[in-house]
């Protein structure tokens, strides 16, 4: 298992290693030029050889990446073109407003998910379970950003309950978070009933039954607990969507938090900080899986990992 | 004899086992260790052994459809672990194979003409799509099916007419060596001398040689001139049929022959249940690989390897009962 | 093992060919056999023909500004009548004829951009799993990366670059997305190269070539075709939220994304202008969903595509 972990370790150092050469090249082998979009459309050739040359842009290409990668290292992003503050800085000011959406989104899913799944489970092949079913495959094809408009203007506009919108206390968290759960819990539902289905099936399962366990008993004590393993899993996979998720959330309801910022940026061709929240969330996601990975690893040895 | 038509030589396939962040190879499972033979032109040569013990591996190495450890093959003069890869490509004309499981060997979705044409496209052979058609349904009818069932799909035949097929695309480029990696297991008994029965007309008719690999004697006696016994990757014993048959000498081949059905009642023989579980050949047992389930074991047997030696003509056996002068504290 | 690759689908068993029911009962059976399947084809029907048709079946020119009929005296967009079945919007342009329109936007790159996910996809996950060792080892590594850029951030990345076109946001999402279809084409590929027959296949010395595209491609086609039908709901997503943040399809070409951008300014006032490019939207990955499901009831019983 040690050499699972380690190996995996290395795995993800070459893939962020792959991640910063893509954001790399991204900036600097856009059609556009940083130099002149930093000095503007109508500033002097001369002044705009004077930019490439401080931003080191006038050097071959692997030297240049050498220096963003040095840069990288010491926490560096660049500096933002329209707003001429360090983006990592600007990043700070916006993560806990995002960080705290995506768990708002996350709780939401797991919320709705885990019960359904519990519930489509036991009733499997039921009317019930074959409504909810079609229920899900609504959800999985409904637009964040449309939904959340919907719930905005039926909980916040016509019935105003919550506020229309930005960034505060728990009451601005209960619309966005809402909205994804509603289009992501169907994933949990899903995987959650298959894999209860998959375990009621197992001996052990069918030993507690017969020894004359009472059925709620038995979900709860055996099926639930050996079922949610698929589940933990699945929060690595899930945690890309759920980011594409809050990206579009914050843009309908306001929220000031990554998304707003990636969104302002690419508005104003601002290519540091476009480039750092990428980065930043290509990290993230990769960061996370190898935490669900290990974590995997510790949870279920019987996994042989080759 | 005559120079033989293929002559293998001390052949080795060793699969690493890999371990450890690095994945090191830590070990190796010997599937093939240290084995010999010659096949004659118009020979069967029967391969028996328990499953596990290494049969497929050694046909698909010597067909080089895995890469050998070590040894030679010399086919027809020519050194087949020698050859490039598309050296070796082109060889394939001459060397085929007939695989066990028909279920699984054909692509459910070629017909049986897009499967039987597929070697003459592969090597050039027959250009013209119509001569390709006719020489298709020329073989279909020599293993015994009929041209109608070239525009079949493979899920529409038995399991005999499939292992037909298999057969009929072996035999599309005109081979003149065919492994036959237990083509009869997987099939029922009355079908099974069927097939057995087409193998040996097609060998009498255009003298193929055959490797022709079993688990279990019976289906071997009935096609094979000689038969070569395996156990852990390892050569026991090798005869003429009718010689085996009649004086087996090393204690496994003895075990499998009880295990065979004997016609006359008679001429009972006592079947010799082998004890314990077969070795892993990750971890073969030191000495002689059976000593661990053999029920005449010597103490000699835990220590050393008997030697390979011919204590008739054309009569070979590794067992420390029947070493030759040569071996030191043999039997006594 | 066997019926891991799927059987040509046994749609003519010569055997039941004496009893056989009538046409339309058997057509009834197979509908209650396979629900999703035929609901998600009939809305992907409806969908395509929407978007082949729109010059026909629009009632109005979809960009025309009926300054005069299309607007209320305030300015403001008029409701569902007979002259604008689904309103019109806030420049007084008629909602039914630019959806119809949209369909087309959202086909087409939905359409194109998996066709290229899938061009990407199948080429590295098939020479990865076939070849295996280190070319294995880089393109894993090369698509481990892929996938840890959330599509739609990538993709807003690479237009805000670029510069928002229909070309560009189709070009975008077929170079960003294609990541788990090659995970899914290597994992089968890797389970099909051991089989018995394409074993025999080397054995009869077939090139590379021959092995990877004439006998294990054809074999991933149940996993790949499902994967892609439901890819082409995921990526008319990608391109609603790229056209909803104004840098994907840029007016006055109607997507739907940017009708539902369009509609926050009036949807207080004037709901239709949101909701039905929203339902159609819904109504369209819904389709593609609901074939991919039932697709792969038939075509990949064994699941290799579950995300
Ligand atoms: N590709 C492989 N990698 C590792 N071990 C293998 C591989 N193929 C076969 N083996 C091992 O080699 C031994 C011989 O297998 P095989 O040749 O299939 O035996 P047989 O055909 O006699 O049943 C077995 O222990 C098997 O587990
Ligand atoms: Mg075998």
């Amino acid at each position: 298992m040690y050499a699972y972990i380690i190996r995996r370790l290395g795995s993800a150092v070459v893939v962020l290693f792959g991640i910063s050469v893509v954001s790399f090249l991204l900036i600097y082998a856009i059609p556009a030029d940083p130099a002149r979009l930093i000095v503007g459309p109508k500033a002097p050739p001369s002044v705009v050889e004077g930019m490439r040359h401080q931003l080191g842009l006038d050097q071959p290409l692997p030297l240049q990446y050498i220096h963003y990668i040095w840069r990288l290292l010491h926490g560096d992003l660049g500096v933002s073109y329209s707003f001429n503050l360090p983006v990592l800085t600007m990043i700070g000011q916006r993560l806990w407003p995002t960080v705290e959406l995506a768990l708002g989104c996350w709780i939401a899913e797991l919320i709705i998910g885990i019960p359904l799944g519990i519930y489509t489970a036991r009733r499997a092949r039921r009317m019930s379970d074959f409504i909810l079913s079609a229920l899900a495959l609504i959800g999985i094809s409904l637009p964040v950003f449309w939904l959340g408009l919907l719930l905005l203007y039926w909980f916040a506009f016509r019935v105003p309950i919550f506020p229309l919108g930005g960034f505060g206390g728990l009451r601005y968290l209960v619309l966005p978070s809402l909205t994804y759960g509603i289009t992501g819990a169907a994933y949990y539902m899903r995987l959650l009933k298959s894999s209860m289905l998959e375990v009621m099936e197992q001996d052990y399962v069918r030993t507690a039954r017969a020894k004359g366990a009472g059925e709620s008993r038995v979900t709860w004590r055996h099926v639930v607990r050996n079922a949610l393993i698929p589940v933990v899993t699945f929060g690595g996979i899930d945690f890309s969507y759920l980011l594409t998720g809050v990206i579009l959330i914050e843009s309908t309801f306001n929220w000031n938090g990554l998304g707003t910022l990636a969104y302002t940026a690419i508005q104003n061709i601002d290519i540091p900080v476009i480039m750092g929240t990428v980065l930043l969330v290509a990290v993230a996601v990769v960061v996370f899986n190898l935490i669900v990975d290990i974590l995997y690893a510790v949870i279920d040895p019987r996994i042989r990992y080759s | 004899m005559a120079q033989p038509l293929l002559e293998v030589r001390d052949l080795k396939k060793y699969f690493p086992i890999r371990r450890g962040v690095f994945q090191r190879t830590v070990g190796h499972v010997r599937a093939v260790d240290g084995i010999s033979f010659t096949v004659a032109q118009g020979e069967t040569l029967g391969v028996v052994g328990e499953s596990g013990c290494g049969k497929s591996t050694m046909g698909r190495t010597i067909l080089r459809l895995l890469e050998p450890t070590a040894g030679e093959a010399t086919f027809d003069g020519a050194d087949l672990f020698k050859m490039s890869k598309s050296q070796m490509r082109a060889m394939r004309r001459q060397l085929q194979m007939v695989f066990q499981d028909p279920y699984a060997s054909l692509n459910p979705r070629f017909t049986v003409m897009e499967t039987l044409s597929a070697p003459l496209k592969i090597h050039g052979l027959y250009p013209s799509p119509k001569e390709r058609e006719r020489r298709v349904h020329e073989m279909l009818e020599r293993v015994g099916l009929s041209p109608e069932h070239a525009r079949r799909y493979p899920h529409e035949f038995s399991g005999g007419q499939r292992q037909r097929i298999g057969i009929a695309r072996a035999l599309m480029v005109e081979p003149r060596l065919i492994v036959l990696d237990e083509p009869v297991a997987a099939l029922d008994v009355s079908v099974q001398s069927q097939v057995l029965n087409l193998l040996k007309d097609l060998q009498n008719e255009y003298g193929y040689s055959y490797i022709f690999v079993a688990h279990d004697l019976s289906v071997v006696r009935y096609i094979s001139h000689r038969i070569l016994v395996l156990y852990l990757g390892q050569m026991m014993e090798w005869a003429e049929t009718d010689d085996l048959f009649a004086h087996p000498l090393h204690p496994y081949t003895q075990a499998l022959l009880s295990a065979v059905p004997v016609p006359d009642p008679d001429q009972k023989r006592e079947r010799i249940i082998l004890q314990g579980d077969l070795p892993s050949p990750a971890n073969p047992p030191k000495g002689c690989p059976f000593h661990t389930r053999c029920p005449v074991a010597m103490p000699v047997c835990s220590e050393q390897r008997p030697t390979w030696s011919e204590v008739r003509p054309g009569h070979f056996v590794a067992c420390h009962l029947h070493g030759g002068p040569s071996t030191e504290g043999g039997a006594s | 093992m066997e019926s891991l690759h799927p059987q040509p689908v046994p749609v003519s068993m010569p055997a039941r060919e004496a009893s056989r029911p009538s046409l339309s009962r058997r057509l009834w059976r197979s509908v209650r056999t396979y629900p999703m399947l035929y609901v998600g084809g009939l809305i992907v029907l409806l969908l395509v023909i929407a978007a082949v048709f729109a010059p026909v079946l629009a009632p109005h020119n979809p960009d025309t500004q009926f300054q005069d009929i299309g607007l209320n005296a305030e300015g403001t967009p008029v409701g569902p009548n007979a002259t604008f079945p689904f309103g019109t919007d806030s420049v007084g342009r008629d909602v039914l004829s630019r959806l119809l329109y949209g369909a087309r936007v959202s086909l087409i790159v939905g359409i194109v951009s998996t066709l290229i996910n899938l061009l990407l996809g199948v080429v590295i996950g098939l020479i990865s799993g076939y070849f295996g060792g280190w070319v294995d080892n880089v393109l894993m590594r090369i698509t481990d990366v892929i996938l840890a850029f959330p599509v739609l951030l990538l993709s807003m990345a690479l237009v805000a670059v670029v510069g928002p076109s229909l070309w560009t946001v189709l070009w975008v999402i077929g170079v960003v997305g294609w990541g788990t279809m090659a995970r899914v084409v290597r994992g089968q590929v890797l389970a099909l190269k051991e089989f018995e027959y394409v074993q025999a296949e080397r054995a009869l010395g077939a090139s590379h070539g021959r092995i990877m595209f004439r006998v294990i491609l054809p074999n991933l086609m149940g996993p790949v075709i499902v994967l892609s039908t439901l890819n082409v709901g995921a990526n008319i997503l990608t391109e609603a939220g790229l056209s909803f943040l104004g840098i994907g399809i840029q007016p006055p070409t109607p997507s739907w994304g940017n009708m539902i951008q369009e509609g926050i300014q009036t949807y207080t006032f004037a709901p239709w202008t949101m909701w039905f490019p929203g339902l159609a939207l819904v109504l369209a990955v819904l389709g593609f969903n609901l074939l991919g499901d039932g697709l792969r009831d038939i075509l990949d019983p064994h699941s290799a595509t579950r995300r």
